[in-house]
């Protein structure tokens, strides 16, 4: 389902593994700069120098931005501070996702 | 002692380009994703962002265009005595070309520009721009183009809405004074105003709208860093954007009225 093929881009130096559907990985770094990195990498937000990132099987990079952006649909993350927007309150948070991408009412989102 | 300081002018040009490049890619993205305020939470912050820029500026924008319009009419009268064709001439020369459009901006920079910066700013420092990637919701379509959509929709209806309460209270103080009447002027006003006019100075509006929204834009989501951050891309923001209209304001009256 996700996986780094020989992926190179700063501190991250000719990194592969992959994660299969279902699966589990713990993910230790040695440096607050390489985790960042790989974390900028793997949600697309930078792309590599070397290597490639697939996702579902298809070229993360080979998608247009808004294209990285929709997978996210597909794939949850949790980021550690929580992952709210501070302007919306914590039910707007939560309904967000459903009223943008399902074309809800704010009613029918709740 | 260096009068000149080569490194400052350096880094002020590659301010000013970058500032230029991302100009650009801002108002072409906006263009390109227009069709993001089709959806309803992106049509909320729209909504929102009219209200805060637009509908809560009325009360400052009122009193300055009643007092613009006063003072106008006042020191024509002092010059010229009553003359109403020529007071209808500066009225337009004024209010309607420089300072409807100008003094719109200038309110609306001071309100809405250090206020959308700042809040981008927080946004970008605390992590919460990728918090909406995860929620697969495109950052630019939900926070950007809403903005730039409202704030410049809001800098045009603020201008008209200027103008008009200028030369109604202008008029109107003149005649509670006894210098003219006031039927007679608005409609010396009205026989006046050229077509051309009016489009000049809203496109001025315009202008000025997507110039202050896309500066915001700019300089909240480019903060990095700690919080200082924040009050820097606000300062960045109203400084550029005051700049900037100035500038733009020149070349708009120039290239239609001289």
């Amino acid at each position: 389902m996700i996986r780094f093929d020989h992926v190179t881009r700063g501190p991250i130096r000719n990194l592969s593994f992959e994660l299969d559907r279902g699966g589990t990985a713990k993910i230790l770094f040695d440096s607050e700069d390489r985790k960042n990195q790989f974390f900028r990498l793997l949600t697309g937000r930078r792309r590599p120098e070397t290597g490639k990132i697939l996702f579902f099987g298809e070229d993360l990079f080979a998608h247009e931005e808004d294209e990285r952006v929709a997978l996210f649909q597909r794939i949850g993350v949790v980021p550690a501070d929580g992952g709210m927007i501070s302007n919306l309150k914590v039910w707007e948070n939560l309904l967000l996702p459903a009223w943008y991408h399902r074309g809800l009412t704010a009613q029918q989102a709740e | 002692m260096t009068l000149i300081n080569p490194g400052r002018i350096g880094r002020a040009v590659l301010g000013a380009t970058d500032y230029w490049k991302g100009f650009h890619e801002l108002f072409f993205y906006t263009l390109r994703r227009l069709g993001a305020l089709g959806k309803p939470p992106v049509r909320r912050v729209l909504l929102k962002q009219i209200y805060f820029t637009g509908v809560e500026a009325l009360g400052a924008v009122t009193v300055i265009a009643a007092l613009s319009g006063i003072v106008i009419t006042t020191q024509v009268t002092s010059l010229v005595g009553q003359n109403i064709a020529l007071t209808a001439k500066i009225m337009l020369w004024t209010v309607v070309r420089e300072l409807g459009p100008l003094l719109s901006a200038i309110v609306i920079i001071a309100r809405s520009s250090s206020a959308t910066a700042s809040e981008l700013a927080s946004m970008k420092i605390r992590g919460e721009i990728d918090h909406l990637r995860f929620m697969g919701i495109a950052p630019g379509d939900y926070l950007m183009v809403p903005r730039i959509a409202g704030i410049t929709l809001s800098v045009v209806a603020v201008t008209f809405y200027f103008q008009m309460t200028a030369i109604v209270m202008g008029y109107a103080f003149a005649a509670i004074m006894g210098f003219m009447p006031f039927v007679k002027s608005i409609t010396g006003v009205i026989s006046t105003l050229s077509m051309s006019e009016v489009l000049v100075s809203l496109l001025k509006a315009l202008v000025f709208g997507l110039v202050i929204s896309i500066t915001s834009c700019y300089y909240g989501l480019r903060a990095i860093g700690t919080v200082t951050a924040i009050p820097r891309a606000a300062t960045g923001a109203v400084m550029r954007n005051l700049l900037t209209i100035f500038l733009l304001d020149g070349i708009i009256t120039y290239a239609f009225f001289v």
